[in-house]
């Protein structure tokens, strides 16, 4: 399927209020940019399965899922793939950045289970429904998310020393 | 002082320090684990081609209780950091460690950005010899070794040499 067919088959399926828009290549002024399709971030659990399951569909294999700072939202990324049609898709779910929480996937995607932790521990986005919600790669308690923009290290963590006195305030991401 | 002449034939004489010394430094049993890529190299220096086992200390073993040598090989993060002290406190004395590449030495790479890398392993554990490189060759930890060996000829049973 064509991404303005996967798209129209979704808007019917679950109306304007979830499916937000289709983004083209030729749209965004990126020639080798994936089509993708911005959804509402809470229903992003309904429609994996509804991706997965529909035989048109049949997204069977997801990817890839990455997190995104936006500066006033954050982003989840879902590349899918569909292993039977040979199509793949794009979705991406923003939520403000206060109170970030997108729908879980971990239900449809095995993969996603820890996909979605790594985007939680990275960048701080909560996933609702998670069987599992915890950081996959830092300690459960580390201060922070490190991937975000507005990140700043930590001089000590359980007393070993983080940044190292004579580089403090040069550390950190940098605009 | 010399006892030629009155011992019979076949008999050797030496210093405690010397035999002692001669014996720690002849088996090193380093800690068969790696932290990275450095790992590989140590690999390769345990492997046939770089033969580890020409110097005595090719016998790695799984468990830090029976270790000489710790070779930190590797970047050491954060997490890690906790396990690699834990390791080196489990090992018994007298232990002595290797820190093999620039992360394991200062942070490497990893120096600015590097949230989650220790800034050099010394900050937790006490090092012996340090081992430049990104990775080193082997040729560079086989050196490294030798440096511990002439490091461990100079101990006394008297005090730990402190250098």
């Amino acid at each position: 399927m064509t991404p303005e067919e996967i798209f129209d088959k979704l808007k019917e399926k679950f109306g304007e209020g979830k499916i937000l828009r289709l983004t083209l290549p030729s749209q965004n002024g990126f020639d080798v940019c994936d089509p993708f399709i911005d959804v509402e971030p809470l229903a992003m659990t309904e429609l994996a399965d509804f991706l997965k399951h529909d035989k048109d569909l049949a997204f069977d294999q997801c990817c890839c899922i990455s997190g995104v700072d936006l500066k006033d939202d954050l982003q989840v990324v879902y590349h899918l793939f569909s292993m039977s049609k040979l199509h793949k898709i794009c979705i991406k779910a923003t939520a403000k950045r206060d109170n970030p929480i997108v729908g879980t996937t971990a239900h449809t995607w095995g993969v996603a289970n820890w996909l979605e932790r790594e985007t939680w521990d990275m960048f701080g986005i909560k996933f609702k429904d998670h069987p599992d919600h915890r950081r996959i790669l830092l300690e459960e308690d580390w201060e922070g998310f490190p991937l975000r923009k507005d990140y700043k290290f930590p001089r000590f963590w359980r007393g070993m020393e983080v940044t190292p006195e004579e580089e403090e305030g040069t550390y950190g991401t940098q605009d | 002082m010399s006892l030629d002449g009155i011992l019979e034939e076949g008999v050797i004489t030496t210093t405690v320090d010397g035999v002692l010394n001669w014996a720690k430094k002849s088996s090193i049993w380093p800690m068969g684990f790696g932290l990275a890529c450095c790992a590989i190299e140590m690999m390769a220096t345990g492997a046939s081609r770089f033969d580890m086992a020409r110097f005595g200390c090719e016998v790695f073993r799984p468990s830090p209780r029976q270790c000489d040598l710790m070779i930190v090989a590797g970047t050491v993060t954060m997490k890690m950091a906790v396990r690699v002290k834990r390791l080196y406190e489990q090992m018994p004395e007298p232990k002595y460690v290797i820190s093999m590449g620039s992360c394991s030495n200062c942070g490497g790479p990893y120096w600015q950005h590097g949230y989650h890398v220790l800034k050099g392993v010394d900050r937790i554990i006490p090092v012996d010899v340090y081992v430049p490189g990104c990775p080193p060759r082997p040729e560079a930890l086989l050196e490294g070794i030798f440096k511990l060996q002439e490091k461990i000829n100079q101990q006394t049973i008297a005090k730990k040499l402190v250098v």
